[in-house]
């Protein structure tokens, strides 16, 4: 056995942990077009293998000790394929894939050896060898030395076995021992020290979504610079004294940072690492990765970043010999599993001599020039080859007919082919560019080609114009009231009003206000509960020419006063019941009362120009003050009559309005149904924010179009609701999740996803959404959107860059703040108007489509509602003990919670409590933080920023519990295992697992990890016999480990003069779910609990309940040889149950009680139509989910429409996309309890009706929405001879704290009676 | 992941029967008996239902199970009369060859299956061994409904000549 380098260990690394990659496979394709002897080949291959360890060895793994075995029972073989009959494309087809066909380096040599015949009886050779003991250099050196051996035995000259030498095994020696040298260790530190500080995540814009874990799949893209760039390129370097690769690299890092707009790049290079002349016929993998560091800024010229990357290159190649693996370790990047460590951008400049004339033999090029080798004639055969080593990796070096060729190498599961033909042409235009004018800065050189700019521009602006109907909102309104008087145009719970009451009304209170408080061209405040005199306000307000500004009735005082301060209101409107509100003396207040009874004589109508303000809207400022954004009616109109035409409304759409009207939202809510003739139907606010009362507010309105936030929605499906078939939605106000979304299509009639700041008025685009990843749409009639980089350049398409708007819904700016406005308004390079810096990110994508990913700045948006984090900190600032503050939204549970760290003053003190309280008086609900951590000192980075990434990550559990911490290094290091599984640090060594969110899955992870860090044999029923950190520690001491019984598992022993309980699993094998029961039953009673053997073996499953039953009756009558006896289940557990009392009867013996809870009867009904494997799994999918308290709803006919192969793969990829599994979950054990599942579910299916005399009591959840009759089937099975008992609870919380007491405590009477009485027959009762 | 599955479903049984051998070949030989025993059984069609059954008989014949609907179309490919019976399908849901033979015995006649299949993706997601499970219960029961169809056979010829 030899030692191997840390270089090659990573590469046998990364084969193993992704067998299927062929990442690392070097290939050589040749056509040999001349006669060739192929036993001959194969003679001189084996010949090469003889003089060379490398062609010689396979890896082996020892303990996690990798070395290399020489292998001589693995001679080099010509393996010929049957492929003389096939055509060009077909033999094209069997190469490639040969070539990538992944090694097994533990069983197989490096290095294969393909020969295919051809049509044209010529032959395709094809070389492919694997990186780890192999490099592009050595396969100068094979195939040097094979036609030099071809050539000797087809000449009949002898061939000596010239063992070479060095070999790569003292390579190897003379590597390490040099590792330990002072030179080494300065050079490490050298390199380490330029790398310090680096950003090592490169994030490039992805077509597809980054896979949690980097597969090393990929493939190709070839294409070459036109020959005037060539030369223009070579001209460049020379005048600006760098070499050819520096200035390609140069460019390739300004393409990188104009794609990513990170200043701080780093590429990774190869190097051949055969320094040394006396390694350079050694066949090997010497190759080293070194890396090289942009620095850019906004003014950085091309001629200042060649001289840069010159030094950084000549520093990088004097440091080669240190091993990038080493580099790695010592930098300590964030681990990534979907990154490779360090570098994602890879550049080459291949430039061997010893290929000097198989250059064209490694470029896709159309030159088949062919060339003489060992006698023998070969023409290229190009084939794929390293694809998938990194995201992106250019790699260049031959040059055919004066022009440069390049390869864009990168991860197919990351870039579609389009994407790459686009980044090739702006490595052409960019080149062009910067060769021409090397003293450019490089942030402003051209990127786009001509037609790119074309293609953006064509997507940016709306090809729809339209001309509204009216120029103001309240004359659509009024249009549509002359046209439909006698329609209801809206309605609360308890009042509905016709067109031209509203009309009426409305004009009434206009005339007031114009005549009482002279409001044309002012602002009117605004402050009232929800109900139709809300609607009737507003186009009271806007009749009257003024604009409105709203204050919710709940919005805390100080912020309602600064509003008010800043609006220069003429008036202030409140509601007859709003006491807390104060305005200042200044402002003259009325309220509705008081503007309904006055009495002014009529007047004509006010006229209103288009530019008026319409509305004022204050969002969150980040100098702790809000900002109103004011809307002209111009705008607003725009964003209606745009609606009307796209998606469209019909005249009898009746809406439901949720928003609070605040939030811009509420404008289309409130105006665009009564401007198409349809129905404005007002929740009140306590229905908008309670889910059971707006489930219940949608069935009695019945609404055909509701446009709440996606959090809205998220809120209803919680509370159980299940969808509203002919409800058209809008949602907008914050990112969507595509579960949601795919969720909503199946459950609404239709989904459109809008997208606008209340700057451009509400939505400036909008689509339906029909599935796939959600997007923003195209922009909406009248509207122009652009992505953007930091230097206001436009990006590439699929680039993301921020999000600017123009057209007719750019709005007026900030009231009264004209230098905030200049700075988000600005002058529009691209038509008339203003450009809106939305501060959003986006991009347009493959399909031309916007996408918007979230902010650019620090403004985040909860629940819909935009928050300026800034506005937070500065509220908090204020707080006198504290003395520094950052705000950080979190996902928690799967929603994104505010997380405020604090450090106080020095001496001071201060509680979460206080702080929230403090905020209370200036701040809305949503822009409290739900968590608190103090911290001592604020992290900070080496510019002297904070540093959010070093902020600790917040701890959920309760800090007011006594922590019992452990007393013993076992306990210490059990705890240490919760810790990590459950993801908490506040966990006592009496807390049990079940309570503090342990659950099934959770306990098999547990498991494992107890498993791996203590190095004993534990199987899964320890986290079930053992709940506690101390127990487990006991247990352990004891060598209580495995259980005796793998199938049946004691929930408790209880006491030996009771009866026991048996309980059965439910479909998904496992006992978990009965921890909670067992807790609530009296503690002398013995409960035993069976657990399915598929769960341990999978063959161990059976596919019927008899079976199933027969093997737990044998079981039972060994624990309990006779009867009475006591049985249960949950779900399917209670059919077993049935079942096995059924055998037990048959045996003659008693069953006293069966407790089957929620059980549906095993009767033909209850089987679902479709109930194949894609239901199954789709339960399978829901089942994982419950125990987290999520919901995972996957349709069958989603899976169904998934390759079969793939079905699996996705339900994991969905469950951890909501985090209900672990990225490194166990796949396999989750397999082995899916087939436990889908036997059960086969089970079930094939269990015939049988109406038996079992005395069954059925616990019976009363809340659970899935209907399968009154009695779930069991009067249809039984008769009317059983007991049914009602539970509060759904079908899943029943089994759960604290609603499983109540079994609990109905058991723990019927136990108590049965355990002495045998079954006679029960009327059915229904307690 | 998985382990590995074999490719081809094969499934052996062998059981008895209380009847003479002219009887129980005479029944399940004839595919138009399947719906008096086999619980999977849908509906049959018999191609040339005037042609006396024999190698070369031609059929299409739908089960349903494990909630899918399968058809196949079936071709016998050998009738040695009380001995050996082997059919298979030239079309349908997933190719299959099944063989029957028949030894008479004391208490009646020794049937002997042998069934191979290769169901492909027919079965989704759902293990072969998990379908070879189900097959085989689904098969033992259906030999518990013919040995009673014999039997009720047998007590119906017995009350006929008492």
């Amino acid at each position: 056995m030899s030692q191997v380098t840390d270089m090659q260990k990573g590469l046998y690394y990364i084969q193993q942990t992704q067998p299927s990659t062929n990442a690392y496979n070097v290939a050589f394709g040749t056509k040999i077009t001349s006669t060739v002897c192929l036993k001959t080949l194969e003679v001189a291959f084996q010949h090469v293998q003889k003089n060379n360890v490398v062609l010689r060895q396979t890896f082996t793994d020892l303990k996690g000790e990798i070395n290399t075995l020489e292998r001589p029972d693995l001679p080099i073989k010509l393996q010929q394929h049957n492929t003389a009959n096939l055509g060009e494309e077909s033999l094209k087809l069997i190469v490639e894939a040969t070539a990538k066909s992944p090694f097994n380096l533990n069983k197989e040599l490096c290095l294969r050896v393909d020969i295919f015949p051809t049509l044209s009886q010529e032959h395709v050779m094809l070389i492919t060898a694997h990186h780890a003991n192999f490099d592009f250099w050595s396969l100068a050196l094979l195939l040097e030395q094979v036609a030099s051996a071809y050539q000797h035995i087809i000449n009949g000259q002898e061939q000596n076995e010239t063992r070479q030498t060095p070999q790569f095994t003292d390579v190897i020696t003379q590597l390490k021992t040099t590792q330990q040298t002072e030179k080494y260790q300065q050079a490490k530190a050298a390199v380490v020290a330029n790398l310090t500080g680096a950003n090592t995540q490169l994030t490039l814009s992805t077509d597809f979504i980054r896979p949690q874990v980097n597969r090393y799949q990929g493939t190709s893209f070839s294409f070459s610079i036109p020959a005037h760039i060539t030369a223009l390129i070579k001209e460049t370097a020379k005048t600006q004294n760098v070499t050819t690769y520096m200035l390609l690299l140069s460019v390739y890092q300004v393409l990188l940072h104009r794609y990513t707009g990170q200043n701080d790049i780093l590429v990774g290079s190869p190097t051949a690492g055969r320094e040394k002349r006396k390694f350079h016929q050694v066949m090997g993998n010497f190759v080293n990765t070194i890396i090289t560091r942009s620095t850019i800024t906004s003014k950085t010229h091309f001629s200042d970043m060649l001289q840069h990357t010159y030094s950084q290159v000549v520093e990088a190649i004097r440091h080669q010999a240190v091993m990038f693996p080493q580099v790695v370790e010592a930098i300590k990047p964030k681990h990534d599993k979907s990154r490779t460590p360090l570098i994602q951008a890879h550049f080459a400049w291949d430039k061997l001599p010893q290929f000097a004339q198989f250059e064209h033999f490694f470029s896709q090029t159309t030159n088949k020039k062919s060339i003489d080798w060992a006698g023998l004639t070969l023409e290229p055969y190009w084939v794929p080859q390293q694809e998938g080593q990194f995201d992106l990796a250019l790699e260049m070096g031959a040059e055919i007919d004066g022009e440069l060729t390049a390869t864009l190498k990168y991860r197919q599961d990351l870039f579609s082919a389009d994407s790459m033909a686009q980044f090739s042409d702006n490595f052409v235009q960019l080149l062009n560019s910067l060769c021409r004018n090397p003293t450019q800065n490089i942030n402003h050189a051209t990127l786009l080609t001509t037609e790119q700019t074309k293609q953006l521009l064509s997507v940016a602006h709306s090809p729809t114009i339209i001309t509204p109907r009216a120029k103001t909102v309240h004359a659509l309104f009024e249009r549509q009231a002359d046209l439909t008087p006698n329609k209801i145009a809206v309605q609360d719970i308890n009042t509905q009003l016709t067109y031209q009451e509203l009309d009426q009304q409305a004009s009434h209170i206009a005339n007031v206000l114009t005549q009482q408080y002279a409001v044309q061209g002012q602002q009117v405040g605004i402050c009232l509960h929800r109900d139709v005199n809300m609607l009737v306000s507003l186009l009271a307000i806007l009749k009257a020419g003024a604009g409105y500004v709203p204050i919710t009735p709940n919005m805390p005082i100080e912020r309602a006063n600064m509003i008010m301060e800043d609006a220069d209101l003429a008036v202030m409107i409140l509601g007859d019941d709003i006491t807390n509100l104060k305005p200042p003396h200044s402002i003259p207040t009325t309220t509705l009362n008081e503007l309904t009874n006055c009495h002014v004589k009529a007047a004509e109508h006010t006229l209103v120009a288009p530019s008026q303000t319409a509305y004022i809207i204050f969002t969150s400022g980040s100098t702790g003050r809000p900002k109103g954004v004011s809307v002209p009616h111009s705008c607003a109109v725009n964003c209606i009559e745009s609606i009307c035409h796209t998606p469209g409304i019909n005249p009898d759409e009746k809406l439901l309005a949720v928003a609070p009207f605040s939030f811009d939202i509420s404008v289309t809510e409130f105006f665009l149904p009564i401007s198409q003739g349809g129905q404005v139907m007002i929740a009140d606010t306590e229905t908008a924010t309670d889910p059971d009362k707006l489930i219940n507010a949608i069935k009695i309105f019945n609404p055909s179009l509701m446009q709440p936030t996606p959090s809205t929605w998220k809120m209803l499906y919680s509370a159980g609701w299940q969808g509203k078939k002919d409800l058209s939605i809008i949602s907008s106000g914050e990112p969507m999740p595509q579960t949601l979304a795919e969720q909503l299509i199946t459950d609404c009639a239709h989904l459109y996803t809008a997208y606008g700041p209340t700057e451009t008025t509400i939505w400036c685009s909008i689509i339906e959404y029909t599935g796939g990843p959600v997007t923003i749409g195209y922009p909406m009639a009248n509207t122009q959107m652009y992505i953007l980089d930091q230097n206001r350049e436009q990006v590439p398409q699929g680039v993301t860059g921020e999000i600017y708007i123009a057209g007719t819904c750019v709005t007026d700016g900030y009231y009264g703040k004209p230098e905030l406005t200049q700075k988000a308004y600005l002058p529009n390079p691209y038509g008339a108007g203003r450009l809106y810096k939305s501060g959003d990110l986006g991009r347009i994508n493959r399909d031309g489509l916007f996408e918007c990913s979230g902010r650019a700045d620090n403004q985040i948006k909860i629940r819909g509602f935009r928050i300026e984090l800034d506005d937070i900190e500065e509220n908090i600032r204020r707080i006198p003990q504290i003395h520094d503050t950052v705000v950080q939204p979190q996902i928690i549970n799967n929603e994104t919670a505010l997380v405020c760290y604090y450090v106080i003053n020095k001496g001071q003190s201060i509680g979460q409590k206080t702080i929230q309280s403090e905020l209370k008086q200036r701040l809305p609900n949503y822009m409290i933080p739900a968590f608190f951590v103090e911290i001592a000192v604020m992290p900070m980075t080496a510019n002297g920023k904070t540093d959010k990434k070093a902020l600790p990550k917040i701890n959920l559990t309760d800090n007011q519990r006594d922590i019992i911490a452990p007393t013993s290094p076992l306990e210490n290091a059990i705890m240490q295992q919760w810790q990590t599984v459950l993801q908490q640090t506040q966990i006592s060594i009496n807390d049990d697992f079940y309570d503090i969110g342990g659950h099934s899955l959770l306990a098999v992870k547990l498991t494992s990890k107890i498993k791996q860090t203590l190095n004993i044999d534990i199987d899964n029923q320890f986290t079930l016999n053992y709940t506690t950190v101390a127990a487990m520690a006991q247990a352990i001491e004891q060598g209580n480990l495995v259980a005796d019984n793998s199938m049946l598992v004691t929930l408790n022993k209880g006491e030996t003069d009771h009866t026991p309980l048996f309980l059965m699993h439910p479909i998904g094998g496992t006992v978990h779910c009965y921890m909670a029961l067992t807790q609530s039953i009296n503690k002398a009673q013995p409960v035993y609990a069976f657990q399915n053997p598929g769960i341990d073996d999978a063959d161990e499953a059976e596919v019927g309940i008899e079976e199933i039953a027969q093997k737990y009756v044998a079981e039972i009558r060994q624990q309990q040889p006779q009867g009475p006896y006591q049985l249960g289940g949950w779900c399917f557990g209670g059919v077993i149950a049935y079942e096995v009392a059924n055998q037990l009867q048959a045996m003659g013996e008693t069953v006293s009680g069966v407790y089957v809870f929620d059980t549906r009867a095993p009767i033909i009904a209850n089987h679902p139509d479709d109930g194949d494997d894609a239901t199954l799994l789709s339960w399978f999918a829901r089942d994982l989910a419950i125990p987290h308290g999520k919901t995972l709803h996957i349709p069958p006919e989603t899976l169904r429409k998934i390759e079969i192969d793939e079905q699996f793969a996705y339900v994991l990829d969905r469950a951890r996309a909501i985090d209900i599994i672990e990225t490194d979950a166990d796949e396999e054990k989750l397999m082995n309890y899916f087939q436990v599942y889908i036997a059960n579910g086969m089970a079930l299916q094939m269990y015939p009706e049988k109406s038996l005399n079992i005395p069954v009591t059925l616990y019976r959840a009363l809340d659970e929405p899935e209907d399968y009759g009154t009695y779930l089937g069991w009067d249809t099975l039984l008769g009317d001879a059983f007991t049914v008992v009602d539970i509060k609870g759904d079908h899943n919380t029943i089994m759960y704290k604290p609603l499983v007491t109540q079994i609990g405590n109905d058991l723990n009477t019927k136990l108590d009676n049965l355990t002495s009485t045998s079954h006679t027959e029960k009327e059915c009762t229904y307690e | 992941m998985n382990k590995p599955q074999p490719r081809e479903l094969v499934i052996d049984i062998e059981y008895e029967i209380a009847a003479p051998v002219d009887d129980v070949f005479a029944f399940i030989c004839n595919p138009e008996n399947d719906k008096h025993w086999q619980s999977s059984f849908d509906s049959i069609k018999m191609h040339n239902p005037d042609t006396p059954l024999g190698v070369g008989t031609t059929y299409t014949i739908h089960f349903r199970f494990l909630s899918r609907k399968l058809h196949f179309d079936s071709l016998i490919t050998g009738y040695d009369i009380n001995k050996r019976y082997t059919y298979e399908t030239t079309s349908g849901s997933l190719p299959f060859k099944g063989v029957f033979e028949f030894t008479p015995t004391a208490k009646g006649t020794l049937v002997k299956w042998h069934f191979a299949a290769i169901p492909g993706k027919f079965f989704g997601i759902i293990p072969k061994s998990l379908i070879k499970k189900s097959m085989e219960k689904r098969v033992w029961e259906d030999v518990e409904g013919l040995k009673r169809y014999f039997n009720e056979k047998r007590h119906i010829e017995q009350l006929a000549t008492a």
